[in-house]
């Protein structure tokens, strides 16, 4: 039985005709258990009402999902018991201390207090748990969440960008912790645009661009699902601008050691005849493995181009 | 899971300042009109600020003021939920909407009894150090119902800023338009009711004319009746008249079950 299974999983925004926003867009996806599964996206790309809808916080408008199998209501309030979540930034009471934010927490959860210590021990709170949560910095907020996610012991795991706002020490900490609860065979749903990180971490993603699932599998599935070649010419605009009418060309960059080209099929030999054909001889034309980020920027580009212009 | 509820509200509501701050300023305010009423009669040698003939001069100003500041009250500790996203949080970690609803209720109601209770216990004990000979603490049937009457007027202005605090979701915004609708009701009334006498009999049951209503000590006490209506005679002012207790008892039940109906309905639909 998969963990997380969505159906069509729709939000939209608004009701009025040409001022709603689709957010979430017929995303069905399955988490198996055990799997630590990354979720991919730009900002807006609607990661985080996706995780919303599965907590519980946002309604559904169209679609359905299954937690643990659990998909009533009533149900799902139930398995909700199963999960640890944090979504974007820390939310917790400004005025109470550290301490008392995790006894609220741990109430909700049916968990005793020294379960809120261990947690606290865990994310290296326990020095400053009398202090008042407003005068934590945010790498320590993030270490609260992460410590009241993990009070009842969860069987899976949301994340939602837990590393914002942590130093690299921080983040090496959360990639650790969650290296050690996939080891105790916790399932874990990670949101993130460290694709690094993610690469690193994670054995299945998902990414997801404008609310819709662009790619889903194994890390190495999605890796390889493209094929990239690298080319070096004596004329590189020359070659950028061949490569760009190639029909089976799907992205073309230039990097420091020549172009990157992705390509709908592997055939270079296809490749390197149209170039001939135009007059372009390549000195290096080898397959290029591409890492999650080069995939991920592939698959959602022009999300980031309005930045881009900016820039430059 | 009442239990759990009843835990994390009081452990929310006991770390918050503002709560004790608010709560604090209104026992205060009964404090400072019970010892003044007290000195009042010592200075004049006589004794009205005793019991049991002092109950109603004791529950007025309280049953007057004191749902306003219970209205500051639940707007402090509801509607931060949302603007903090707290509310998000406790549904996150496990908390349907359903029963994030339910802990506020179970806050607000000994809230309303407690705020109720304030100008009660301290007046009370006030006048219980009067020098007056003849005095009894026995609290008798138009006492009674003007305490009821009081907790009900707590009730309704209550509800009516959990309401706001659900609808507004930030503190600023709540208590402005709860402070504003307190002055434009009135106007209100006075305008739609000169239109025609069916308007004019609704506007008597607005939700600030009925808490008032409901708090003024003629309605309660035949005596006090007796008093005003002879010298509004004498004034050639026409004479008080009220509805039924009974039915301003039904009404402010309905304006409160109303309200939170509506509050739990918003959180309901809206996402978090």
């Amino acid at each position: 039985m998969a963990v997380i299974e969505t159906f069509g999983l729709t939000k939209r925004y608004g009701t009025r005709r040409g001022n709603s926003v689709l957010a979430v867009d017929e995303v069905s996806i399955a988490v198996e258990p055990g799997q630590v599964f990354g979720f991919l996206g730009p900002n807006g790309s609607g990661k985080t009402t996706t995780i919303g809808m599965l907590v519980g916080i946002i309604n559904p408008t169209g679609g359905s999902f299954r937690l643990f199998g659990a998909s009533e209501p009533q149900d799902l309030v139930a398995v909700r018991t199963r999960v640890g979540a944090t979504l974007e930034t820390p939310n917790f009471y400004p005025y109470m201390t550290g301490l008392d934010n995790l006894r609220v927490a741990a109430a909700i959860k049916g968990v005793s207090r020294p379960r809120i210590d261990e947690c606290l021990e865990l994310v290296g709170l326990a020095d400053r748990a009398r202090h008042r949560f407003k005068t934590y910095s945010l790498g320590m907020k993030q270490r609260l969440a992460l410590a009241a996610t993990m009070l009842n012991d969860p069987e899976l795991v949301i994340l939602d960008e837990p590393a914002n706002g942590l130093d690299p020490q921080g983040m090496r900490e959360i990639r650790e912790i969650i290296r050690i609860l996939a080891g105790r065979g916790k399932t874990i749903f990670l949101s993130s645009h460290l694709l690094w990180e993610v690469e690193r971490t994670c054995t299945h993603v998902a990414i997801v661009r404008k609310g819709r699932i662009v790619a889903t599998g194994t890390v190495a599935e999605v890796v390889s699902a493209g094929t990239a070649a690298l080319l070096r010419a004596e004329d590189e605009d020359a070659l950028v601008a061949a490569l760009e009418e190639y029909p089976e060309a799907t992205s073309v960059q230039r990097s420091d050691n020549g172009v990157v080209v992705a390509l709908t099929s592997g055939d270079l030999a296809v490749l390197n005849r149209y170039l001939a054909g135009l007059g372009i001889h390549v000195s290096h034309l080898a397959p290029y493995r591409q890492s999650l980020e080069d995939v991920f920027i592939d698959l959602t580009e022009g999300d980031f181009g309005s930045m881009t212009e900016i820039a430059t | 899971m009442i239990g759990v509820l009843v835990r994390i509200e009081a452990l929310k509501t006991a770390k918050r300042l503002g709560f004790w701050v608010t709560t604090g300023l209104f026992a205060a305010f009964n404090a400072m009109f019970a010892f003044s009423s007290l000195r009042s009669d010592i200075t004049r040698e006589s004794y009205t600020f005793a019991l049991p003939e002092a109950w109603s001069t004791i529950i007025e100003p309280g049953a007057n003021i004191g749902p306003f500041f219970l209205g500051v009250v639940m707007i402090l500790l509801v509607a931060p939920e949302f603007s903090w996203r707290t509310a998000r949080q406790n549904v996150i970690d496990g908390l349907s909407k359903e029963r994030f609803f339910a802990g506020k209720v179970i806050l607000f109601l000994p809230l309303t009894v407690v705020y109720a209770a304030i100008p009660v216990v301290i007046g009370g004990t006030v006048a219980l150090l009067s020098p007056s000979e003849t005095g009894s603490p026995l609290v008798g049937p138009s006492d009674f119902n003007f305490m009821i009457a009081s907790w009900l007027g707590h009730l309704l202005v209550g509800s009516g800023a959990f309401l706001l605090a659900a609808l507004l979701r930030t503190s600023g915004a709540a208590m402005g338009i709860l402070f504003v609708y307190l002055l434009v009701e009135q106007i209100f009334a006075d305008l739609i009711g000169r239109s025609s006498e069916i308007l004019s009999a609704v506007t008597e049951f607005l939700p600030i004319n009925t808490q008032e209503v409901l708090v003024s000590p003629p309605l309660h006490y035949p005596r006090v009746l007796a008093e005003q209506n002879a010298m509004r005679a004498e004034q050639g002012r026409p004479l008080l008249e009220f509805h039924d207790f009974w039915l301003l008892v039904v009404v402010a039940l309905a304006y409160c079950a109303v309200f939170l109906a509506i509050a739990f309905l918003s959180l309901r639909r809206r996402d978090l």
